[in-house]
């Protein structure tokens, strides 16, 4: 590799930071700038609460709502015995059940 | 007696520490029980399979091997193939930032002719810090209020839970906001001119964020093993600082 290809190299990397950085439609170095308040519960059939950071590995950090509703297919599905599940997150305006057998997000 | 050690040991040992951490961190966190089915697959691709333990007891071998090589091997050559194969089925399966730029390193002392790929590094530090404080000024973050959000997302950090609500989401947040920006700003221009003072800015501001966020031990190792190679080029008593210009 010459010192141009290498220039070249770094100003594409930089181009496309810089585009990431504009239109967030390119990976780029933000870190943490964008957090969103997530508080929810999932409770059970019975109204037992269901603690969601179980099914998680301990460094996961929910940082958008958009994040745990996947999540909460798969604890639906692990915990069969125990559905429907009650998902409500207020402040994002969610509140929906999952049913027995199907664990489908609402769109 | 002399204590001396060149750039690149320094730069390797510090890698080798951030290898490990990682290792240590993944075990720790759980991502055994995500390939074998116990926890959800946290920031997977959704197109790439995720493999099963078998996969990934090979991954993390050559992730120790390749670490175990960096540290000890003169060559080092073999140690950054294994960690850097090891980061490419590691990144197939869990995205992050920290392992995007450790992949980013290993790729660029692999493949970057010998002439370049320190300065490789260094040039992607001065990216790193600009574009994270570039994404940083917007108004939720400067008004404190990511922090609040962080407090109660953030468990088990080293510092504790008292210390994370005291700092993280105290009513000085929106200060701690402006510094950290400040200090990404600044870390750039202080390794450029005075690289040591730019050096112990990086060790002291990520192993703070490693005491408030869990599972970046192995980012903060990284940034400082990337920030050594703006040092001269023998370090310790007598410090040469022959090579501090960013070239």
């Amino acid at each position: 590799m010459k010192n141009a290809s290498f220039k070249l190299f770094f100003a594409t990397n930089a181009l496309l930071c810089l585009a990431g950085a504009l239109t967030r439609s390119f990976p780029s170095w933000g870190m943490f700038e964008r957090i969103e308040p997530v508080q929810f519960r999932l409770t059970d059939s019975q109204g037992v609460n269901i603690p969601v950071e179980n099914y998680l590995p301990r460094d996961a950090l929910i940082l958008r709502v958009a994040e745990i509703l996947p999540v909460l297919r798969f604890i639906c599905l692990r915990e069969e015995a125990r559905d429907p599940l009650h998902f409500v997150s207020v402040n994002s305006g969610l509140d929906f059940f999952l049913e027995k057998g199907k664990c489908e997000i609402p769109r | 007696m002399k204590y001396r050690v060149d750039q690149s040991t320094l730069f390797y040992r510090l890698l080798s520490l951030s290898l490990f951490s990682l290792l240590v961190e993944e075990f720790c966190a759980g991502t055994w029980e995500i390939h074998s089915g116990q926890l959800y697959p946290w920031r997977h691709f959704a197109f790439v399979p995720l493999y099963g333990t078998t996969w990934l007891f090979i991954e993390w071998l050559l992730l120790g091997v390749g670490a175990l090589l960096l540290l000890f091997s003169r060559t080092r050559s073999w140690g950054t193939v294994f960690t850097g194969v090891s980061l490419v089925f590691g990144f197939s399966q869990r995205v992050s930032n920290h392992r995007l730029l450790m992949l980013l390193v290993l790729l660029y002392l692999v493949f970057f002719p010998v002439q370049l790929k320190f300065k490789a590094v260094r040039y992607q530090l001065l990216l790193v810090y600009l574009f994270a404080a570039v994404h940083k000024m917007n108004a939720a973050f400067l008004s404190g209020e990511v922090f609040l959000f962080l407090s109660r997302a953030t468990h088990d950090s080293w510092a504790g839970d008292y210390w994370v609500r005291q700092v993280l989401a105290g009513p000085e947040a929106h200060v701690l906001a402006w510094m950290i920006i400040g200090f990404e700003l600044l870390i750039p221009v202080l390794l450029l001119r005075s690289p040591w003072f730019g050096f112990v800015g990086v060790g002291i501001m990520h192993l703070g964020f490693s005491l408030f966020i869990p599972g970046i031990w192995c980012y903060s190792f990284l940034m400082i093993a990337m920030a050594s190679l703006f040092l001269g080029q023998q370090i310790g008593p007598g410090l040469q600082n022959r090579n501090a210009q960013f070239r």
